[in-house]
């Protein structure tokens, strides 16, 4: 009996971690759907309200949902503190923690504050530009994922039942 | 207003601008250009900063600016957002948190009609450190009003005489009140923001309790605009120049608004010659004018003239 109860726990945590990771692929997506999202209000704010990107980043908080409304609210305050650094240090520092919370890659982390640190445009469509590259980034690897994501996810947790049936007739 | 020019720079030269940032109150303008040594105005004399950021009477030790810090230094007053100051950069300088003006110069980049677009390769900046002088008013309150009712007045003033200063302390005391009078609604259109050095549209100088400011807008356009929208009872401009200027004075003036304005010149015969208009005009708009001119080496009011009686 208890041999029988082990074994359905071995299989059912292996399933268990396939499962986990078919939800780390599809996070996956919808954090870079969220990056670029806000990365579209950024644009919005710079494209029509020509505010500075501290004053963006307090503008768009409101529109944020958590955690991310809490750290953009932090950026502008920070700014507007004028301690002397610089906008890309400010929202990289801020953004940091949030963003090694999801389930995202190092590449897509950095393509989301790669904008930040291109900064002193005199033009605001060069500025636009910087952030819309940022944003096209997010948007080919999230293209890219959502075109494998069906196979992935599938492979996730196939491959987490078939490594439970085969630890188990290796313990058996 | 303390040692806010440090907020001026970014964080890495904050420490070379410490002992300059102590003595602000004596700096009136630091000028940077690129290759070249850091110059400060104090006291109407020349100094330097050193590359320890002492500052120094011998230009031999004077720090020299690099190209790359001004434009870190633009970046960071621009808060890393230069595009949002495009109109500032367009005309040459960008008010800053303080009310200081940051006077900028490099290459024009120009539009087809010839009209400036933008600055690029920003290669020289002037920082005029904001002062303002509280009571500087106080000689010319008693002439300004009479029975408790206030005149009109210009100031005429050749550059560099006080003659912003003078109307900045005025605006406030009207504003407030004072002995003489009662605290007034005051419309201020500060096209340059030389007089409130508004940052962000808030004013950094104290323009008095009952004063409304436009900022950076025309004064032609700005003068009819507040005289719509916020009903002042005295309407004060700095810098009096050009036909639609004088056109909305002359409608305030008829709307029963007081004013208080400032215009370039020696005497008022200078400025009805320069500005092609006959003593009646002036005289229809102003009761008092007042002429600020240096003697031994300072700025004072020379003459106080009452506009001339009809007979």
């Amino acid at each position: 009996m208890i041999r029988i109860l082990g074994g359905c726990m071995v299989f059912g945590g292996c399933l268990g971690l396939g499962f986990w990771y078919r939800s780390q692929l599809n996070g996956r997506i919808k954090a870079l759907r969220e990056l670029q999202s806000i990365l579209e209000l950024l644009a919005g704010e710079v494209r029509y309200g020509r505010a500075t990107l501290p004053e963006c980043c307090s503008h768009i908080a409101r529109y944020l949902a958590p955690p991310f409304d809490e750290a953009f609210l932090r950026i502008g305050s920070k700014m507007e503190e004028n301690t002397g650094i610089s906008f890309g240090e400010v929202f990289r520092e801020e953004t940091c923690e949030v963003l090694a919370a999801l389930p995202l890659q190092s590449q897509d982390r950095e393509n989301f504050l790669r904008f930040a640190n291109k900064t002193g445009f005199t033009e605001g469509q060069m500025q636009l530009r910087t952030i819309e590259q940022s944003m096209e980034r997010l948007r080919v690897t999230q293209e890219q994922q959502e075109g494998e994501n069906v196979q992935r996810c599938k492979m996730a947790v196939g491959l987490g039942a078939m490594g439970g049936l085969l630890l188990l007739l290796v313990l058996v | 207003m303390g040692n806010d020019i440090l907020q001026l720079f970014p964080l890495h030269s904050r420490a070379l601008w410490q002992q300059a940032a102590r003595e602000q109150e004596q700096i009136q303008e630091i000028r940077l250009r690129a290759g070249r040594p850091i110059i400060l105005h104090m006291e109407g004399r020349e100094r330097y900063l050193t590359a320890g950021g002492k500052i120094t009477e011998s230009f031999q030790n004077a720090r020299i600016v690099a190209e790359k810090e001004l434009e870190e230094m633009l970046e960071h007053i621009c808060h890393y957002s230069p595009y949002a100051f495009e109109e500032e950069l367009r005309r040459g300088f960008v008010t800053v948190a303080g009310g200081h003006r940051v006077g900028v110069a490099g290459q024009a980049v120009l539009e087809a009609d010839g009209s400036v677009r933008t600055l690029k390769n920003i290669s020289f900046i002037n920082i005029r450190v904001s002062h303002q002088m509280k009571g500087a008013a106080d000689r010319v309150l008693p002439e300004i009003y009479e029975q408790g009712r206030l005149k009109s007045a210009l100031i005429i003033s050749p550059p560099g005489c006080g003659k912003t200063t003078l109307l900045r302390d005025l605006i406030r005391q009207v504003s407030d009140g004072n002995a003489w009078g009662r605290g007034m609604t005051v419309g201020v259109v500060d096209e340059r923001s030389e007089l409130a050095g508004s940052f962000l549209g808030r004013p950094q100088n104290d323009m008095g309790m009952r004063t409304d400011v436009l900022d950076g807008c025309p004064k032609e356009s700005g003068m009819l605009l507040l005289l719509r929208s916020m009903s002042p009872q005295v309407i004060a401009i700095d810098e009096l120049g050009s036909d639609g200027e004088f056109r909305a004075l002359g409608q305030a003036s008829a709307c029963g608004c007081r004013i208080l304005a400032t215009v370039h010149g020696e005497d008022r015969g200078d400025v009805e010659r320069r500005f092609g208009r006959d003593s009646i005009f002036w005289e229809k708009i102003f009761d008092l004018f007042l002429i600020l001119g240096k003697e031994k080496g300072r700025c004072v009011v020379k003459r106080m003239e009452e506009r001339r009686r009809a007979t």
